[in-house]
């Protein structure tokens, strides 16, 4: 059923989702992404690789205005939605959460089921499609991903981050950020999205901010993490898919 | 007043609720069945037989009848007729009719409320406000009105007269504000124009209101009979006019604000004495969404040279006296006072304008109860006083 | 717990609640409860599991789905006194207020510091904030603005079974799951939204509008589909045909050239340079398709008189008959032109009348019938119409829904868009929060227990 569907997960012992990334997991030649150019909506598998997709985007003048802080190349669409860590046109154009129209998800009973719509607007149903996007492949493994995409011409890049070895995302109230860009480490901010990234984990953490360190792993609230767990429950029983995040 | 059925006025609310929020009693409960959408639904299911009318009562009972939602609705709905023809139906009880009758004859008006004075305490006394409302009195015994000294005005100052116009004493009016009367009458002469009294009479707006329909249309039989043919009727209270706007008088019809306004009040405004003062204007309900007449009294007030204007919050809601309301609802009405109240010390305004008797005194008694830091005018006193020099 | 008048019932209540906006089906509630505080929010929903009494949240009751008629009777938990705006924090661009708040009022509160709240449904000067998380509610400007999903940052909820819970952060983003992104759009299947903090947009430096009268449906349509071709983001993109100007004919006296058979509503804003070349590329798109005419506001005050024929549009339609019922699907922009022709073939053929203005740039189409509900023949034709329109958009690729909900209305046509698989994920979504069948039953997932049998009884109450 899966071929039908775009992408190839390959048998083994369990499913193995994007948080820790197999290689094995996924078929490296995953069919053709389907741009309806007027409509600014390109269908595309989770296996793709952001560098692929953006490549095959640009005959049609689109591109999806997604710029990573620091430059991961090879990584999968599907890797960047369970991390949806922050990247450097988010005060502009957002993030996953707003791109991701609906989709295809495999579920770890071997289902596969849709959420979403293929257009810019739609409040059909719960949008279970967010289910994938900061969970680590803990909960579902998207499969087909229905994005939103903008015209290139409106895309101003902006230079990449240099920098070898781990770092943290860092995003706090506006109010706070001249003193977050205080700290030692500094490797890029946005005033827009008040939001820095640092080459060491962030020792001033004012109330109401965050961190993440470059997998989009961070501190939790206790009712976040709880409801992580129940929903791991509820759709993950018997533990196929990656483990919520210590 | 429309010819239209019940089931015909009420069929065109297209249930959007797009008025709630300009329903003073939505505003204040929250309630559905306390909204015009709620009220207009009751009032239909009443009329297909899917609800006893005896159910939909208090509901149109606490309506003020202020028709701002009218002013809200965006498919036309005529709220104030279906609302006279649903209390048409339900019939007006006797407290109501004891009400009225007493109120709209101003020679019955003048002894209630000369007595009414002698009586102890400012209010109507508890236990005939239970038979009323079922509730303890909210409003004082209105007094007698008396004519304030007005200075002489020049008559070598005036222009020449150029026409006449007939001036509505009206029932309450002529009683509680014939000081409102003689600031209109010199303000008229001021453009040109000499005044006519129609004296005796009633429009029939507080029986229309009521439901009691025929009373109306026969008060304003009465008062047509002496009006001279063809002659400008101006009217100095929002309620009559609006009354008065929709029946066979519309075309003659004019609020004050607006005649005064059109013939060139403005000029002799501004040639008056600088008057250092900062005032409010409170929209009367039967003026504003009653008559579309917002503009026209805050432009002649503006005029006032020296003058400090200051916009009203939700100055077009509707301050609770609403006619006999805050007779027969003492305690909603008192809480849209209190909000009126709020929104009238915040704009630290020293001067309340407003055009309708009910809206003024109520006001007044707030302003009264809070010690007199706030003046309580009808935008023609305010206007009149101004050209004589004796506002601030 | 509650104060006296917070707990009303009686023949007229029940009647004045038993269906929002949406007046198809129609059910009475047993008890309406106004809770001041979300203390007496929680108390209730404990009370109503405890007794075992179904309850469904209200807010304004404008939603167009029947999100907010009480199924199963039971308790309809209104949020409209708590309207209490908490705190505002202007530097940061937040802002934390109560459920029953007016999406208005939000804005009033920091217009003086130039922000506002940009979701703007139509009926945003009497819809609340609560319902607007509850329905994701969108508006004209949401095309460039997103819907109120974006918007909200922490949303506080009663859970269904009595619990407070406050999902999200005060910032946008973070590690992990963000449930409250479950919440927004949840119809109030999920819980009872009691407050939210919110971010503010600011209002933008520049705008342009422009009012375009076309003299064919085709000819506005393409005129839609190249303008979002052209990679332009209008902040608005909105369309009204023809029977849409003679309401407002009627209605308000506005004029429009006389063969006109579509009007199209555009505007550009954010900063100014940006604006002003995006707007000369618009008009220059909008010139290739022979507009009849082409108002461009000069200032504010024609910038509102321009948006007047949209804003009053749908009320207006009230003149015409005595119901209208508005449907609410998507298509691709680029389908727009066959769509519309589909839509006034199905109309004709159930002899309704049908008017459409809607947010013609991100293809969120607004049939509006008009007809007399008293008339049950007439009724079964709108229903049949609109159930055809909507599998109409779904073989176009589209949705059934773009902003008012599935609620009761859809819920038998959600089959049509997902199937069984698709469903069961819908369900263990729903089940993860609200494992119950208390809160807000009936709606959004079909054939829920209890639900089927009562459909024919809502439908019984409307004719």
């Amino acid at each position: 059923m899966l071929e039908t569907l775009g992408a190839k997960l390959k048998p083994g012992g369990a499913w193995q989702a994007f948080g820790t990334v197999d290689e094995a997991c996924w078929d490296s030649s995953p069919p053709q992404p389907v741009v309806s150019k007027d409509d600014f909506i390109v269908t595309v598998s989770a296996g793709m690789r952001l560098d692929d997709l953006q490549a095959h985007l640009e005959p049609f003048g689109l591109a999806l205005p997604f710029v990573p802080i620091v430059p991961s190349p090879g990584r999968r669409l599907g890797e960047w939605i369970g991390q949806n860590v922050p990247h450097q046109l988010e005060g502009t154009f957002r993030s996953w959460r707003d791109w991701v129209l609906g989709g295809t998800m495999l579920l770890s009973d071997g289902s596969v089921a849709r959420s979403g719509a293929r257009v810019t607007k739609s409040v059909a149903g719960f949008d279970a499609h967010q289910l994938p996007i900061g969970t680590h492949g803990t909960l579902v493994v998207p499969v087909e991903l229905h994005l939103r995409v903008v015209a290139a011409s409106r895309v101003a890049w902006p230079a990449p981050v240099q920098h070898s070895g781990p770092f943290w995302i860092q995003r706090v109230l506006r109010t706070d950020f001249e003193a977050a860009c205080q700290q030692s480490g500094l490797l890029w901010s946005d005033p827009e999205t008040a939001t820095c990234a640092l080459s060491q984990r962030p020792g001033f953490c004012p109330e109401h901010s965050w961190w993440m360190d470059e997998r989009g792993v961070g501190p939790l609230s206790p009712l976040q993490r709880e409801t992580w767990l129940r929903a791991k429950a509820q759709f993950d029983p018997d533990g196929r898919l990656a483990g919520v995040p210590e | 007043m429309s010819q239209h059925s019940l089931t015909d006025l009420t069929s065109h609310c297209i249930r959007c609720g797009f008025c709630l929020e300009d329903c003073p009693t939505f505003k204040i409960t929250g309630e559905e069945h306390e909204s015009p959408r709620g009220r207009i639904y009751l009032v239909r299911s009443a009329e297909e037989g899917k609800l006893d009318w005896d159910e939909a009562r208090p509901h149109l009972d606490r309506c003020l009848g202020c028709r701002a939602c009218e002013t809200a609705c965006p498919s036309g709905v005529e709220y104030g007729a279906i609302l006279e023809l649903a209390r048409e139906r339900l019939g007006a009880k006797p407290a109501t009719k004891m009400l009225l009758s007493g109120l709209t004859d101003s020679r019955k008006a003048r002894l209630q409320f000369q007595l009414g004075a002698m009586m102890p305490g400012k209010r109507m006394p508890a236990l005939l406000s239970k038979w009323v409302s079922g509730e303890t009195p909210e409003a004082n015994i209105p007094r007698v009105g008396t004519v304030r000294e007005w200075p002489t005005v020049d008559e070598s100052a005036l222009p020449p007269i150029r026409g006449e116009v007939a001036l509505l004493m009206g029932c309450v009016m002529q009683v509680l504000y014939p000081d409102v009367h003689e600031a209109t009458r010199r303000l008229l002469r001021r453009v040109g124009y000499r005044v006519h009294d129609v004296l005796g009479g009633c429009c029939g707006a507080l029986h229309a209101h009521s439901g009691m329909t025929k009373e109306a249309g026969d008060r304003l039989t009465d008062l047509k009979q002496q009006l001279p043919p063809g002659m400008p009727l101006i009217v100095n209270s929002a309620g009559c006019g609006s009354t008065l706007k929709e029946s066979d008088l519309k075309e003659q019809t004019l609020d004050a604000s607006e005649f005064l306004l059109a013939n060139g009040l403005v000029e002799v405004i501004r040639s008056g004495r600088e008057q250092r003062v900062r005032l409010t204007y409170h929209d009367a309900c039967h003026l504003a969404h009653g008559q579309g007449v917002r503009s026209q009294p805050r432009e002649l007030l503006r005029a006032i040279p020296g003058i400090e204007f200051v916009e009203l919050e939700e100055a077009d809601t509707c301050c609770g006296s609403a006619g006999i309301y805050n007779i027969q609802q003492p305690l909603l009405a008192r809480r849209l006072l209190e909000r009126k109240w709020e929104f009238v010390q915040q704009s630290g305004a020293q001067i309340v304008a407003t055009g309708n008797p009910g809206c003024h005194a109520w006001i007044a008694q707030r302003a009264e109860e809070a010690g007199q830091q706030v003046q309580v005018l009808h935008t023609l006193q305010a206007i009149e006083m101004a050209c004589s020099g004796m506002l601030a | 717990m509650l104060t006296g008048d917070a707990v009303r019932w009686g023949a007229a209540v029940d009647r004045a609640y038993d269906c929002d906006a949406y007046t198809v089906d129609r059910s009475a509630p047993a008890a309406v409860v106004l809770p001041s505080t979300e203390q007496e929010v929680q108390a209730v929903v404990r009370w109503c599991v405890a007794s075992r009494v179904p309850f469904t949240p209200r807010g304004a009751g404008t939603g167009l789905s029947g999100g907010a008629m009480p199924a199963l009777g039971g308790v309809v938990i209104s949020t409209k006194r708590l309207n209490r705006i908490l705190e505002v924090d202007l530097p940061n661009q937040r802002l934390h207020a109560e459920a029953g708040v007016t999406n208005s009022a939000l804005s009033k509160a920091v217009a003086h510091a130039g922000l506002h709240f940009a979701p703007d449904p139509s009926s945003q000067t009497v819809s609340t904030l609560g319902g607007n998380i509850a329905e994701n509610s969108g508006g004209p400007h949401t095309l460039k603005y997103g819907v109120t999903a974006p918007h909200i940052l922490t949303v506080r909820v009663v859970s269904p079974n009595g619990e407070m819970q406050e999902f999200g952060r005060r910032v946008v983003g973070g590690p992990g799951p963000a449930w409250e992104r479950l919440v927004v759009g949840s119809e109030g299947l999920l819980g009872v939204v009691v407050s939210a903090w919110v971010h503010l947009t600011p209002v933008p430096k520049a705008v342009q509008t422009v009012l375009v009268a076309l003299p064919t449906i085709r000819a506005a349509s393409d005129a839609v589909a190249s303008v979002i071709a052209s990679g332009i983001v209008p902040a608005a993109l909105e369309m009204m045909d023809r029977n849409i100007l003679m309401a407002l004919k009627v209605a308000f006296g506005l004029e429009f050239p006389a063969d006109t058979a579509a009007l199209l509503l555009l505007e550009c804003d954010g900063e100014p340079k940006q604006v002003e070349e995006d707007f000369a590329r618009m008009l220059a798109i909008l010139k290739g398709f022979a507009p009849l005419e082409l108002r461009v506001a000069s200032d504010e005050a024609e910038r509102k008189s321009l948006w007047t024929a949209r804003k009053k549009g749908i009320g207006a339609m009230g003149r015409l008959a005595p119901t209208i019922v508005t449907h609410d699907g998507v298509i691709p922009p680029s389908t727009l032109p066959d769509m519309l022709e589909f839509v006034y073939a199905v109309a004709a053929r159930e002899g309704i009348g049908v008017a459409n203005l809607f947010h013609a740039g991100d293809g969120n189409l607004h049939p509006c019938f008009y007809f007399d509900d008293r008339d049950p023949k007439q009724v079964e034709s709108v229903v049949r119409a609109g159930e055809e329109i909507m599998r109409k958009c779904l073989e176009l690729g589209g949705s059934l829904t773009g902003e008012h909900g599935i609620g009761v209305e859809k819920v038998g046509l959600m089959h049509a868009m997902f199937g069984p698989e698709d469903m069961a994920l819908q369900r263990r979504v729903k089940e993860l929060f609200n494992p119950d069948t208390l809160c807000n039953p009936c709606k959004l997932i079909p054939d829920q227990k209890g639900c089927v049998e009562h459909m024919v009884r809502w439908r019984g109450v409307a004719t």
